[in-house]
């Protein structure tokens, strides 16, 4: 689950936008959205639909209610266990939501994890007594682990049992409030194992800036920089672990393996403010967040769906108060618990939740092929459901049908896969037409020596040649054509610009036009596998802005810095000077940007070993031109981009300050404005 | 004499408590299908005792009387009671001191529940309070007879104010009647809002059996429980949607808002099939709220009415960073307040027999009639059709091509050469640059769908089949400013002087409502326009449901204003010979309506509610031919088999282009929409509910029961009746077999 901060930004910005559609289908109270291939959110059907809540649970003698539960657990009978934790006990329904009984009255004080074992013994973390007890089915008290006396455990470390799970040798993974070296790991007879699965503390610049200039007691005010502690844990068929984590930024689902190493490496988006999870047979994940929003995963972490909502005084079923537990039964309904409204909220797959689950399973299994169909249908119902595409890219793969698998990948924006699938293809090529370019380039070559020949000694395109030369002499042409001189002789070429006008400001300036053109066609044309850039989203004024606000106030940074320090250089040199020096990009990148399309991942560095000589080059160039243009010596020089940097840097400080002031002054006279326009009235 | 009141009063109590002592939950015995016992369907009526109360003080007198009807009124109070003679059931208007001194309520409560008047008033200080009869010290000035009933003149000396309530009887209708020029209010105190007779039926826990009606998407109970779970806040709707004028829709990420209310009715029932009344709203209605309290909300009752606004609290902005006041209307909406009570006894006394009541009251009004002598013999299908959308494009902007008109006319071939050949056809993004763009400018037609002699091919071709094109089209959003729109001429602004500018669901673009006043002006040229294309019919959509007041100086109006301003924009329309097809309209646009499109099928599920029901359908059908929601996004067969239950006619939106084109638009929540996918699925649906509803096409619906959780069985006018089998088990009923998720009609043939 990593994911950068901007990327969350986004993902919350898009989420925001996807603001309550016309009535589609009002039945549930909120719209269920699935992951597309750029990661953002996007529509689809109603995935789980909400049916029923269970609130007053009757029992043979009374109606009972819950207090404050904190989590809900569901065997594979699909017996429901709740950890009424207000009550001090654990209430058990059947599968058709009656009431069984409940245990531990009497023993549990604060019971906030409830965990049931193959064998039918029920777990419960009780946060009060701070231990975990063992019942049987029976409710009776079987065993109970306190603090490890263990020296491993340390002896200052808190033991605050909130959640267990038992793996099938009944070793307990216990999550524990501030225990943050992971989670809790004791064998079956309470000896403590060690602990298993820790968060990593988190690092910036920051805090490295505080630990090196903070004195001591500034640094002991700081908040300690410790990993944050997982929250809630689930165990699955497998004996797989998952832990839930609240806080961080990536890495918020961790699926552990023997080792306690996460082994879930997705991209897709996860919330912050993750209550609890679960995990169903098939190994789709489920988690709920603080704010009632409902994910779902499947085994490798990509988002399925995702719905639900805060309950701010809506009242409606579907949406949570405040969510405590979630599970999952045997036929795929969620049962989430709200330790607000004291109730538990049934969900039921819809038929395309149902059928996503089964094209997930074939394919899961190996069987792409028959998922293919299944697949089919689910892009039938949504034709954005990428994921789809994904899959059949993969099964087309490994019919070896790399033309579909190629598309399908481009539609699910599958770097990885296009660019298996294109490498199967370009090989194929390769092989059927090798002797071809062969033949080809041998051909071309040859008759180049032929052409010269046949021009040296007959004359032969003379014309063509005196045209090319009249052609070159129109004084734009020849200017514009500058750029080529550069390359090979940068020293001189600045000279020419500067003492012999050999660039107009009006070449510059349509040269600075073709740059940002360039700069498009860049982004538009570069293979998807190297880049980010989301082209229907573009708009012209940032990308305009992009290109255009650095190099003006170089231009200007540079001339006003160089004025002070003698610089030679006029304002229109320096004008010049910078595009002519930017000539190896407007030269070249284009051609790259084209060629990409011919490369795979495998040779990615091809791609961005040009680039990086394209920037070292034009980086050299400015270099040269300010040396040049200002007449400075090395040492110089160095100074002069400095400063003009730094120039840079207070002038966008500058342009900032004024920004907001003006605002303010702005908004406080249009605020008296209307206030003056309402008390008139 | 006094104990003998109170012996009479104890002994009511005492029967009561006997009466009432089984409680009533609704968990029954058929726990597989626990999903059938929701509030997203009806549940089936348990055995309910008889209900009786006929106790009347003496110090009530007989004020007039009907056939079937008595009220009885205390002169000194205007306190009411109403006996129905049918059953001899009598409802408490107020409740008596004696009912309420030993109930956990605070004093406010107490007055409240004996008071005939609750009052919300502005004090000196802009603050907002409450009143009543008592605590305001209030006499009753003048007490007279009318020739249906009588006139009460009450003051309210506490807080300088005056009003007259009139009470009328006629026949098993009491309306309750205050007229705006008769409210009189000191220079101090200024009313917010105004309920009359809120407490009536009020009813404590589940004392007595039954429930209150909301009409809450297709319609909603909420069933009289003993304490259970308690909820926050009641269920306020406000009739005819927020208005947007005066305050802000609050909208929530990725929710779904509940449903409007699109009709000013509300009801009470005491003993399902004995005693209930409906209430409609008259006058007054374009500024009210319908509310029904839960027990537990407060009180310990369960009450339902209507609050009439007469000046809504706003906040006046005077910054553009948030700040500013709280203020509330300087001007008080000029509207009569009258609700109409219909009392129901005995096999009327249920939503049923509410339903029916509404029918009649709009048949009356000339809401409802029979234009269509056209027998039709099947069902007809909704097609929607997106011609073209707007989207961004690189740099600039540009209209996709989803649908075009010659596309959408092999379509429709392809659909009738299956059989299928009662077809109504919309078409949505027909105008220039495409659905979300260029509105109130429309004309010419998008390039991209065809040309004008396009149009008239598809058009020949329909009207061969006899399918009749609509345009689809509205009168309120205003997307881009031009020489029919400007800003500061022709859009809506708020009472705050601000623009009305409605949040748009993923659309990143500013739209304005467009004034009332104005939308007459725009019409007026768009006929022409029409005329000149050969448009012969409009699906409105919008301005159907969306009211609001206007503060524009050019162009101010009310609410009532602004629906009178519809109701002749849209019989313009038809005398001019055009169809008219509206989308979810509220009650005030019933009038000229040829086909209701989106009729609500479900209900907002909020907590509270225990039942949905078909109200609206079951007074709309046989009437108005009323079409389901698409069924794009839940294809499923339950949603089939609601279709059939509720008479609806299925719908679906469809493009050629795959819908994945329009994921940058601001149509992209039509995520599956091309038509070779759902080909399959349109005949299969449409067959199976066309076999079904096409033998009551012309019917009403009379009668419905809840055979079982999951099992319902309507019964038709014309003597058939459908049995709705939701359950994956078949059901047995009289012999006959109703299979698993499928339905069986009964009779004709």
């Amino acid at each position: 689950m990593r994911l950068s901060k901007i990327c969350t930004i986004i993902i919350v910005i898009t989420f925001m936008l996807l603001i309550n559609p016309i009535s589609i289908y009002a039945d549930p109270p909120y719209t269920t959205v699935t992951e597309d291939r750029n990661g953002r959110l996007v529509y689809t059907q109603t995935a789980y639909e909400p049916i029923l809540i269970i609130d007053n649970i009757n029992t043979e003698e009374e109606k009972i209610t819950l207090r404050d539960p904190e989590d809900i657990f569901i065997d594979k009978e699909d017996n429901i266990y709740i950890a009424d934790t207000g009550n001090g006990r654990i209430v058990i329904l059947d599968s058709n939501r009656n009431y069984i009984g409940s245990i531990g009255e009497g023993i549990l004080k604060e019971p906030t994890g409830v965990f049931v074992h193959e064998n039918k013994d029920i777990y419960v973390a009780d946060y009060r007594n701070l231990k975990v007890y063992k019942f049987n089915n029976n409710g009776e008290l079987l065993d109970s682990f306190g603090k490890p006396d263990s020296p491993i455990y340390g002896k200052n470390m808190p033991y605050k049992p909130k959640k267990v799970v038992v793996d099938k040798r009944g070793n307990l993974y216990i999550i524990g409030e501030g225990s943050t070296n992971g989670v809790i790991q004791l064998s079956s007879k309470g000896e403590f194992l060690g602990y298993f699965g820790p968060n990593s503390s988190k690092f910036s610049l920051k805090m490295l800036l505080q630990k090196k200039f903070f004195t001591e007691e500034q640094k002991a005010q700081l908040i300690k920089n410790i990993p944050p502690s997982p929250n809630n844990i689930a165990i699955d068929k497998n004996g797989i672990i998952y832990t839930s984590t609240q806080g961080i930024d990536n890495q918020q689902i961790k699926k552990l393996n023997v080792a306690g190493r996460n082994i879930l490496n997705s991209k897709s988006y996860a919330s912050k403010t993750i209550i609890a999870i679960a995990v169903d047979k098939n190994g789709n994940i489920y988690s709920v967040n603080q704010h009632g929003y409902i994910f779902e995963y499947d085994r490798q972490g990509n988002l399925l769906f995702s719905f639900g909502g805060s309950d701010m005084g809506d009242q409606r079923i579907g949406l949570l108060k405040n969510p405590s537990g979630i599970a999952v039964d045997s036929s795929g309904f969620l049962y989430i618990l709200d330790k607000d409204r004291n109730n538990i909220q049934v969900y039921k797959p819809t038929d395309f939740a149902i059928l996503v689950h089964n094209a997930l399973n074939l394919f899961h299994e190996g069987l792409y092929i028959e998922s293919q169909n299944l697949w089919g249908k689910v892009l039938k119902l949504n034709s954005s459901f990428d994921l789809a595409h994904k899959a059949m890219g993969k099964a087309y793969f490994k019919q070896q049908k790399y033309k579909e698998a190629l598309i399908e990948y481009r539609l699910a924006n599958d770097k990885q896969g296009y660019s298996e699938a294109y490498w199967e293809i370009r090989a194929q090529w390769l092989q059927a037409n090798l002797p071809k370019i062969i033949i080809l380039v041998i051909a071309i070559s040859i008759g180049r020596v032929i052409l010269r020949f046949l021009s040296k000694r007959y004359g032969f395109g003379r014309g063509l040649k005196r045209k090319m030369k009249k052609v070159k002499e129109i004084r734009i042409v020849s200017e514009l054509l500058l750029t080529t001189k550069f390359l090979k002789h940068p020293i001189d070429s600045f000279y020419s610009i500067k003492f012999e006008k050999k660039a107009s400001i009006l070449t510059a300036t349509i040269l600075y036009i073709i740059l940002f053109i360039e700069y498009i066609f860049v982004i538009s044309n570069t293979n998807f596998i190297f880049s980010n850039v989301d082209i229907i989203n573009l708009s012209i004024a940032t990308e305009c802005a992009k290109v255009y606000v650095p190099l003006l106030l170089w231009v200007v940074a540079n001339y006003l810095v160089s004025t002070i320090s003698d610089g030679e250089g006029k304002f229109s040199d320096v004008y010049k000077g910078t595009i002519y020096a930017l000539s190896p990009y407007i030269l070249f990148s284009g051609i790259i940007a084209v060629i990409s399309n011919a490369i795979t991942l495998t040779e990615k560095f091809i791609y961005h070993f040009s680039n990086q000589i394209i920037i070292g080059w034009s980086a050299l160039l400015l270099f040269l031109m300010i040396r040049e243009i200002h007449n400075f010596d090395i040492k110089k020089t160095f100074k002069n981009i400095f400063l003009t940097i730094f120039t840079m840097v207070i002038m966008i400080f500058i342009a900032y300050i004024l920004f907001v002031l003006s605002r303010q002054v702005f908004d406080f006279i249009q605020g008296l404005l209307q206030e003056v326009k309402i008390r008139v009235q | 004499m006094f104990n003998k009141k109170l012996l009479l009063v104890l002994l009511t109590v005492v029967l009561f408590i006997n009466l009432s002592c089984p409680h009533f939950s609704y968990t029954s015995n058929h726990i597989n299908d626990t999903e059938y016992m929701t509030n997203n369907y009806t549940l089936p009526e348990e055995k309910e005792i008889r209900v009786i109360n006929n106790f009347i003080p003496e110090n009530y007198e007989k004020v007039c009387e009907s056939e079937l009807l008595d009220i009885y009124i205390n002169r000194k109070t205007l306190q009411m009671k109403i006996k129905d003679k049918r059953t001899g059931y009598v409802w408490d208007g107020t409740k008596e001191y004696e009912q309420v001194e030993n109930e956990n309520l605070n004093k406010t409560y107490k007055n409240m529940m004996q008071s005939p008047i609750v009052i919300e008033y502005f004090d000196k200080k802009n603050k907002l309070r409450k009143a009543d009869f008592f605590s305001s010290e209030g006499v009753i000035k003048e007490f007279s007879n009318t020739s249906k009933g009588v006139k009460a003149v009450i003051s309210l000396k506490a807080i300088d104010i005056q009003l007259s309530v009139h009470i009328e009887l006629d026949n098993d209708r009491v309306s309750v009647t205050v007229p705006s020029n008769e409210i009189i209010e000191g220079k101090e105190y200024k009313i917010a809002t105004i309920q009359l007779y809120p407490f009536l039926g009020a009813v404590k826990e589940n004392n007595i059996p039954g429930y209150i009606f909301i009409p809450d998407g297709c319609g909603a109970l909420i069933r009289f429980q003993e304490k259970g779970n308690r909820y926050d806040s009641p269920y306020v709707g406000r009739i005819y949607g927020i208005d947007e004028g005066i305050s802000k829709k609050s909208i929530q990420a990725n929710k779904v808002e509940p449903y409007q209310v699109t009709i000013p009715v509300f009801g009470m029932i005491h003993g399902t099939r004995q005693n209930g009344f409906v209430s409609i709203v008259e006058s007054g209605e374009y500024n009210a709220d319908i509310v029904a309290y839960q027990s537990g909300v407060i009180t310990d009752f369960y009450w339902t009415t209507t609050t009439f606004v007469l000046r809504e609290q706003y906040f006046q902005p005077t910054s553009k960073t948030m700040g500013g006041i709280n203020t509330y209307q300087k001007e008080r909406n000029n509207n009569d307040l009258k609700i109409n009570y219909i009392l129901l006894a005995n096999e009327d006394a249920d939503y049923i027999g509410m339903a029916k009541k509404y029918r009649e009251y709009l048949i009356n009004k000339g809401y409802l009639y029979i234009d269509k002598d056209l027998i039709e013999s099947n069902i007809p299908l909704r097609l929607e059709f997106l011609g073209s959308e707007e989207t961004k494009w690189l740099f600039w902007k540009k209209a996709i091509k989803m649908t075009s008109l010659k596309e959408m006319n092999d379509i429709i071939d392809d659909i009738y050469s299956y059989g299928i050949k009662n077809i109504v056809t919309i078409y949505r993004g027909w105008n220039k640059g495409g659905l979300h763009s260029n509105q109130p400018e429309k004309f010419p037609l998008e390039r991209n769908i065809g040309s004008k002699k396009d149009l008239k091919v598809v058009k020949e071709n329909l009207k061969e089949k006899d399918i009749p094109l609509y345009f689809y089209i509205d009168y309120t959003y205003a997307y881009k400013t031009s020489s029919l729109f400007s800003t500061r001429k022709d859009a809506a602004r708020k009472i705050s002087g601000d623009l009305i500018e409605p949040v748009l669901h993923n659309l990143q673009k500013t739209a304005y409502y467009i004034s009332p006043k104005q939308t007459l002006n725009i019409s007026e040229k768009d006929m022409t326009k029409y005329r000149e294309y050969g448009i012969d019919n409009l699906a409105i959509d919008k301005t159907s449901n969306i009211l609001f007041s206007d503060y524009n100086k050019l162009a101010k109006s009310t609410r009532k204003e602004a629906a009178t301003v519809y109701q002749k924009l849209v019989s313009n329309y038809k005398d001019n010979g055009k169809e008219i097809a509206l989308y979810t309209p509220n009650q005030y646009m019933f009038k000229s309506l040829d086909n209701y499109f989106d009729i609500p099928l479900y209900s907002s599920r909020y907590l509270f509610e225990t039942d949905t029901v078909p109200f609206l359908q079951i007074a709309l059908h046989g009437y108005i031919n009323y079409f389901a929601p698409f069924s794009n996004y839940s294809a499923s067969k339950e949603e089939a088999l609601r279709l059939v239950e509720y008479g609806a006619n299925p719908s679906f939106y469809l493009t050629k282009e795959p819908s994945y084109k329009l994921k940058n638009t601001a149509s992209k929540y039509l995520f599956t929409s091309m038509y070779d996918d759902w080909k399959d699925t349109i005949i299969d649906q449409y067959q199976f509910v066309n076999n079904g509803l096409k033998y009551v096409i012309n019917a009403t619906i009379e009668d419905r029961q809840v055979l079982d959780g999951g099992v319902v069985k309507v019964i038709y006018s014309n003597g058939i009746s459908i049995i709705i089998n939701y359950t994956d088990n078949d059901y047995i009923y009289n012999g006959q077999v109703i299979s698993g998720k499928n339905y069986r009609v009964f009779g004709g043939e």
